[in-house]
């Protein structure tokens, strides 16, 4: 018994006709699938893309905005509460000729005290906010600046190395730079008890690198990962915000001897903000 | 007999190509070897007891024809919407089922009708020109498939400042 019982002149008609077609459609649908795919992966790539862009806009217009908000409190800072705290200690020296009493000298020398105070430590908030020797000397002297002052106040043994000191980042790169660098000295400070803390930079091909080192309790890649999606953490997210707008990479690791922790900055020089 | 075990065989190999390319625990792996199965079986009735006489197993050939295009349409579709970021094209299952895809489709009129019309000196021309020309066509698409450098998925990422001098041999040397 045959499967199919036709004639032949309709069996060879069926046989020409049916393989074109199958082959046909078997072909059609190929391209079909592959045509369908080219238009599913371009709008996948055109949605990611403006993603990204929208996220790159929103991370450069929040960190602007927090860099202009601090100009502006350093200027408001250093020009204007600063003049009006040393007026008023010319009038109380003025007062100072015309009193008798060794009571109100005592007030008024007091008080004079108080308002040099204050103004010293209005100059230190200017300066913590907006550092002079960044604006003025660059990234590299206001890092070495920092290290200085932490080493100084003797609570730990911190040290800087410089070995490409010709200036390759643009202003905005050095500020981002300064300050991711500044919150992962303030977190070792404060979370990690570290006898030494050491910074060394160095470039090569067309990156710049920052590289910290500390023998106190420190992150690695994957709890950092982990902390900076966390809400807590504010100091981790700004990092990693800073990070991604200077499209630079950021590496925790523990050295082989497992005797200290570093963190490596990786910043590309021609990444235009 | 020899027509039925080539197609034992060439079903069977199909099977538990198309059994890897999914990942583990996807349900059309329970829907392969149960397919394989019921065509294994169905396969056997065919040969000892539905049509124990023909020369030409046109019937099951038939439903295998049938099976594969099935199966090879689902993985295409199943490739399109899964793979998001490179093209279904730069992988080596894609054009092996694109082979495969292709010859059943061209030779499913082939099979079917050969075994009533076997003994048409018409259609034993057609056969031939048929037959060898989906065969060329399936070795050449295979050859494709082998020699062409496919993308790799996954390159190893690694760090480009390994011999850099970042203070790790000034940080040793005063730890020790």
């Amino acid at each position: 018994m045959n499967f199919l019982q036709v004639t032949p002149g309709i069996g060879l008609t069926m046989l020409i006709v049916g393989t074109v077609g199958m082959l046909f459609m078997g072909v059609m649908l190929v391209l079909v699938l592959i045509l369908h795919q080219k238009r599913i992966i371009y709008f996948n790539h055109l949605t990611q893309e403006l993603e990204k862009e929208k996220q790159q806009f929103m991370l450069q217009a929040s960190v602007k905005f927090q860099e202009e908000e601090r100009q502006k409190i350093a200027a408001d800072l250093h020009d204007d509460a600063g003049p009006l705290l040393a007026t008023a200690r010319l009038y109380l020296n003025e007062n100072l000729v015309h009193q008798d009493t060794a009571t109100q000298l005592q007030a008024i020398f007091s008080t004079r005290q108080i308002i040099d105070d204050t103004i010293q430590l209005i100059r230190n908030i200017s300066h913590d906010l907006m550092p002079p020797t960044l604006k003025n000397f660059g990234l590299d002297a206001a890092l070495a600046d920092m290290f200085d002052k932490i080493n100084n106040s003797g609570k730990i043994n911190a040290s800087a190395r410089f070995n490409d000191t010709t200036k390759t980042l643009e202003d905005e790169q050095e500020l981002l730079v300064f300050r991711i660098i500044q919150e992962l000295v303030n977190n070792i400070l404060k979370h990690s008890s570290a006898g030494f803390i050491h910074l060394t930079q160095n470039s090569q091909a067309n990156y710049v690198y920052y590289r910290l080192h500390h023998d106190g309790k420190g992150l690695l890649q994957e709890q950092f990962d982990r902390m900076e999606k966390k809400s807590t953490g504010l100091g981790l997210k700004n990092i990693h915000s800073r990070v991604s707008v200077l499209h630079a990479n950021i590496y925790f690791e523990m050295d082989n001897t497992q005797s200290y922790y570093k963190v490596t900055l990786e910043v590309p020089r021609d990444y235009g903000l | 007999m020899i027509f039925a075990s080539y197609t034992f065989i060439e079903f069977s190999f199909f099977c538990l190509f198309y059994y890897y390319l999914f990942p583990r625990k996807h349900k059309i792996k329970l829907v392969i070897f149960g397919t394989w199965l019921g065509f294994i079986i169905f396969a056997l009735l065919d040969l000892f007891i539905i049509n124990r006489d023909q020369q030409f197993d046109s019937f099951a050939i038939g439903i295998e024809s049938l099976i594969l295009i099935l199966l090879c349409g689902y993985y295409l579709y199943y490739q399109v919407t899964h793979t998001l970021n490179m093209m279904v094209y730069n992988t080596f299952n894609f054009w092996v089922i694109v082979t495969f895809f292709l010859f059943v489709s061209g030779t499913f009129f082939l099979y079917l009708l050969t075994d009533s019309m076997g003994d048409d000196p018409d259609f034993r021309k057609y056969y031939l020109f048929i037959n060898y020309g989906a065969n060329i066509l399936k070795n050449l698409l295979l050859a494709f498939a082998f020699t062409r450098p496919f993308l790799k998925i996954n390159p190893e990422k690694k760090t480009q400042f390994e011999n850099l001098d970042l203070g790790d041999e000034l940080i040793l040397s005063q730890k020790s």
